[in-house]
């Protein structure tokens, strides 16, 4: 059933491509004037390029998000997710997998494309790696759970950015400071096992908060 | 017993009261029909009703137990079709997420029945809105829920399709089945104990 469910999101990804291009284009975009605007100063873009990338993952990704529940309020889908026998959970974690897959991991390959090409050592390209797998799955959570509380004010552009950037600081801060540390050739477990630790608490709090509210939600939108 | 019963509901919006202390019984075989004009909280009854809608007061409850998502099926005034799928592709996850596994032949022949056949691959967002609302009420016909629960079913439908309906919810109602229907054009069917509640005649 949850197989099903990627399915349709991924066939829908793949007929919507707009969706996930324009996001990512607009990542490559800002990667791309930022680091032309630094060719007179080599040293501060190679020092910047992490923080750069991390930075315009989050706010690319945050364009991806109020169609993220809005989409399914719009044309009634939602009622089938919410009157289903299934527990909601479930297909609220589906969900939010699906909108890794189909819009954050885009990001991320790209990024790191973008980061090898403007050439990242490999041991930092690794570590940003790694911070990708691991901390972009909390944007999604974190998205998921902006988007459905802020699903029945219609007007959210401007309310979700708001709401979700300081949520994103740790995850940022941290992820930042492994590719830091893994640049000075220290360690980065600690680094690590905090963005798992992050990953795991918001993995519960934020899907049972987006559940809950689309619970309560569901009817303000579609009533 | 085969006993459908909304006790002691009652809907706000904003301010106003809506309906409170709404209350009716449903028995096997029987059909009711929400009237009232625009505005007077049909859709939001049928949200109640489903749990679409957080209860502030009151229960519903079928064969004296709470209504679960298994019991009915509910058609709302949105599709709930995806415009980037196709006919196929629509009712093959929405059954799948009512927990029904359904296979490709018993969908088209649904289709067939509904007079759908040639649409089944055409992408929703290709069809006009009456073929929607026809796609849209075919799960009625692919899973059986004893209690239907639809919101405006004959939109935009036309002569044939809102016959065929009719049809389809006689059979429905002569086999056990409830029907909670909220409607504009009274629908009238031969041999069926119909029920109807007027909202909106009532003092906030």
């Amino acid at each position: 059933m949850l197989k099903t469910l990627i399915q349709q999101e991924v066939l829908l990804a793949a007929r919507n491509y707009s969706q996930w291009l324009t996001p990512l284009g607009f990542m490559v975009l800002v990667i791309m004037v930022c680091m032309i605007s630094f060719t007179n100063n080599a040293a501060v873009a190679a020092d910047i390029l992490p923080a750069l990338l991390w930075v315009s993952i989050l706010l690319a990704s945050l364009l991806t998000l109020p169609s993220l529940f809005a989409n399914d309020a719009e044309d009634g889908f939602i009622s089938h997710y919410v009157l289903s026998p299934y527990p909601l959970l479930p297909l609220v974690i589906t969900k939010v997998f699906c909108h890794w897959l189909v819009h954050v991991l885009p990001l991320c390959i790209a990024a790191i494309l973008v980061a090898f090409g403007l050439g990242l050592i490999k041991t930092t390209l690794l570590t940003l790696g790694l911070t990708f797998l691991l901390g972009t799955p909390i944007v999604s959570l974190l998205g998921a759970m902006g988007a459905s509380l802020t699903l029945a004010a219609r007007q959210s552009t401007l309310l979700l950015p708001i709401l979700l950037l300081p949520l994103y600081l740790p995850v940022l801060i941290f992820a930042l400071g492994a590719i830091h540390a893994s640049e000075l050739h220290l360690a980065i477990h600690g680094y690590i096992a905090i963005i798992v630790a992050l990953l795991l608490f918001t993995s519960v709090f934020a899907s049972l908060i987006a559940t809950i509210s689309l619970k309560s939600g569901v009817a303000t939108c579609s009533g | 017993m085969d006993i459908f019963e909304a006790k002691d509901l009652i809907c706000k919006r904003e301010t106003r009261t809506l309906f409170c202390d709404l209350n009716f019984t449903l028995k096997a075989g029987e059909l009711l029909q929400i009237i009232g004009a625009n505005g007077t909280g049909k859709s939001s009854l049928l949200g109640l009703l489903t749990g679409l809608l957080p209860k502030q007061r009151g229960t519903v409850t079928w064969q004296g137990n709470p209504l679960t998502g298994c019991d009915f099926h509910f058609l709302g005034h949105r599709n709930g079709l995806k415009a980037q799928l196709t006919v196929l592709e629509n009712l093959r996850c929405s059954t799948r997420l009512r927990g029904n596994t359904i296979t490709r032949q018993q969908i088209l022949t649904a289709l067939g029945n509904a007079g759908l056949s040639a649409q089944a691959d055409v992408m929703i967002s290709k069809l006009s809105a009456g073929l929607q609302r026809r796609v849209a009420l075919t799960p009625l016909q692919l899973a059986k829920a004893p209690i239907w629960i639809l919101d405006e079913p004959l939109t935009a439908l036309d002569k044939t399709a809102q016959a065929l309906f009719a049809q389809q919810l006689t059979a429905h109602l002569n086999q056990g089945g409830l029907g909670i229907i909220a409607t504009h054009q009274s629908i009238s069917i031969d041999n069926i104990s119909s029920h109807t509640l007027a909202l909106g005649d009532i003092d906030a």
